[in-house]
């Protein structure tokens, strides 16, 4: 073999090399797996949530109007009923009620299959809370975020009430950890099954005034903006507020 | 000699071939990199932060450095990072209890030293921040400092053009975004390390590094009495302490501002005692001017409290000549080469 033939063969292998494309895990499986919509409707009880407008009157009977509606959904988990867990990848998603393209998102490549269970958290898991810097939905510059005690706030509801001493209504919940951890575990056992490339959508209704009852009826009076001890008492009270709608 | 023209003939065409072949998707475009290596100094733990998801690049370096000294970062164009973190303080700023934010306000803390910041786990007196990329987001939008929220810097630094070629050249395209700012600085702030002082030289047998009876001595009197919080290599053991500062007017309740526990009260984090000569006025509150003051507070002045740390419920009391060595050990803590380091410098 002379100099030459090697050159030509290390060019052509060099080329060869360099150019093994990788499957992208992704567009493999779209071809047969299922999607589904997520859309969430806001609403204070019966009726669809509307911003800075409307009073509403919680479990105590404290008349309330709401400005800000902000909450993180993360870590969406579907089960099937072999045990297979589908959990959505990146799963994060800031849900404001001021912006409607927030309140629908797509969830892509569910295997197939008959699914008993969903799951998400309300708030943004522990790890991420402590991973520094995060893009996208985790930005901090969304106001979702304190800067001085890293975290972020995990939902968020502001308005005013004639009830609160000030005239306003401030929860915010922060805190990934301990007796401050906002986080909670929304559940819903359900059938949901997907053939082959099936889009489905599941519509959640999330309801406001839950925040002011079950377990704890909430009196604005007292409670008007939320410190260390009354982040339990209100993130235990929105755990209950999704709601499935209907699925179609 | 045409053999060897063919031969260069051939593998420039084959280099250019490849190249050209791939058409890689344009957001993995890998960047040219220029090798900027950290290093962990020898003896010295592993630290927490170690750029596993930020590489380290020079581009990325000089983008942080640039950030750090430009007060575009603040409202109202005045103030950098670099304005109350001095080089020549070892990053601290000298002979501030406070450090002028914007409008000239004033916050309650003293600005803290930047040194060896990618062993610490927390950020802030009160260990508020848990990563140093989360670190600059508090001091810029701090009302009393900075007072520039993040969205509104993205949108400022995106719309000038040599910040837009400085972040493609870092991070591959000129898009502008928060995490980005913050992996740049913490690219230029974690490669802040002090490990250079006339103790490190002695510790690794270095020539200047030979030490002389008195600061030995000292370091013996450092050992018994401060070595328990300020610990070897970091001289900080990064926990959060109540030393028997009588609490100010201010009030500050430390570490249970963030904790909310009454058990934190008054506790703040320790400092480390390396390049003390350079970041006077001491403590969290910038109330000490000089050592003597320091070491007669931890004599005479400790104030007994439910939170007082329990190594100091009678004080440290030296005779005077431990406390002569011990000042001349912590002289031997000193890194005149981090603070002269012209890397760290603001580009003129």
């Amino acid at each position: 073999m002379n100099r030459i033939t090697i050159y030509t063969l290390v060019f052509v292998l060099l080329h060869l090399a360099s150019c093994t494309k990788k499957p992208d895990p992704a567009s493999d499986v779209t071809v047969s797996t299922a999607k589904v919509n997520i859309k969430i409707e806001n609403r204070a009880g019966n009726q669809i949530l509307k911003l800075n407008d409307v009073w509403y009157k919680n479990e105590n009977g404290d008349s309330l109007q709401v400005s800000v509606f902000n909450y993180f959904i993360s870590n969406i988990k579907l089960i099937r009923e072999d045990g297979y867990i589908y959990s959505e990848n990146e799963s994060y998603h800031l849900v404001r009620e001021d912006n409607a393209a927030t309140k629908s998102f797509t969830i892509q490549n569910i295997p197939p299959g008959n699914y008993k269970t969903i799951s998400f958290l309300i708030g943004v898991d522990s790890t991420r809370n402590v991973s520094g810097a995060q893009t996208g939905d985790l930005d901090p510059n969304t106001g979702m975020f304190w800067d001085w005690n890293t975290g972020y706030i995990m939902a968020k509801l502001e308005g005013k009430s004639p009830a609160s001493s000030g005239g306003m209504v401030l929860y915010h919940l922060g805190g990934y950890s301990g007796a401050g951890n906002a986080i909670r575990t929304v559940t819903f056992n359900r059938d949901i099954s997907f053939s082959v490339k099936e889009v489905k959508t599941i519509h959640f209704n999330a309801d406001v005034l839950e925040w002011f009852k079950t377990p704890t009826t909430i009196k604005i009076k007292e409670i008007d903006v939320v410190s260390g001890t009354s982040t339990k008492i209100i993130a235990d009270n929105y755990m209950d507020m999704f709601s499935i709608d209907h699925i179609d | 000699m045409t053999r060897k023209i063919v031969k260069s003939i051939l593998f420039l065409l084959s280099s250019t071939a490849v190249i050209v072949a791939c058409k890689p998707d344009p957001s993995f475009e890998p960047v040219v990199e220029a090798p900027l290596e950290f290093k962990v100094p020898q003896g010295w733990p592993q630290p927490f932060y170690n750029y596993s998801n930020n590489t380290l690049k020079k581009e990325g370096f000089a983008l942080g450095r640039k950030l750090f000294y430009d007060p575009k970062l603040s409202r109202d164009n005045t103030v950098s990072c670099g304005s109350c973190h001095q080089q020549f303080s070892a990053f601290a700023q000298i002979d501030h209890p406070v450090s002028h934010g914007v409008d000239d306000l004033l916050g309650n803390r003293n600005s803290p030293a930047l040194f060896n910041l990618n062993w610490h786990t927390s950020f802030f007196w009160d260990g508020g921040v848990n990563h140093i990329e989360n670190q600059p987001i508090a001091p810029i939008q701090n009302p009393v400092e900075m007072d520039l929220q993040m969205a509104d810097l993205v949108k400022k630094l995106q719309a000038d053009a040599t910040y837009r070629s400085m972040f493609k050249s870092a991070f591959g395209d000129e898009t502008v975004t928060s995490q980005r700012i913050a992996k740049a600085f913490a690219q230029f702030m974690g490669m802040m390390v002090s490990d250079n002082a006339k103790f490190d030289k002695y510790k690794r047998g270095e020539a200047g590094g030979a030490m002389t009876p008195q600061e030995l001595d000292g370091y013996e009197v450092y050992k018994q009495n401060c070595a328990a919080c300020h610990t070897e290599p970091l001289f900080t053991d990064f926990s959060y302490r109540n030393n028997g500062l009588p609490p100010t007017s201010v009030n500050d309740s430390g570490r249970a501002h963030i904790t909310l526990l009454s058990t934190d009260l008054y506790k703040f984090k320790i400092p480390s005692l390396r390049n003390l000569k350079y970041t006077w006025p001491y403590m969290h509150d910038g109330r000490f001017n000089t050592i003597d003051q320091v070491l007669n507070h931890y004599a005479t002045g400790i104030l007994q409290s439910p939170t007082l740390d329990i190594k100091l419920g009678s004080g440290i009391i030296l005779t005077e000549k431990q406390r002569d060595d011990l000042k001349a050990f912590l002289n031997t803590l000193n890194d005149e080469a981090f603070i002269a380091n012209t890397i760290f410098a603001e580009v003129k």
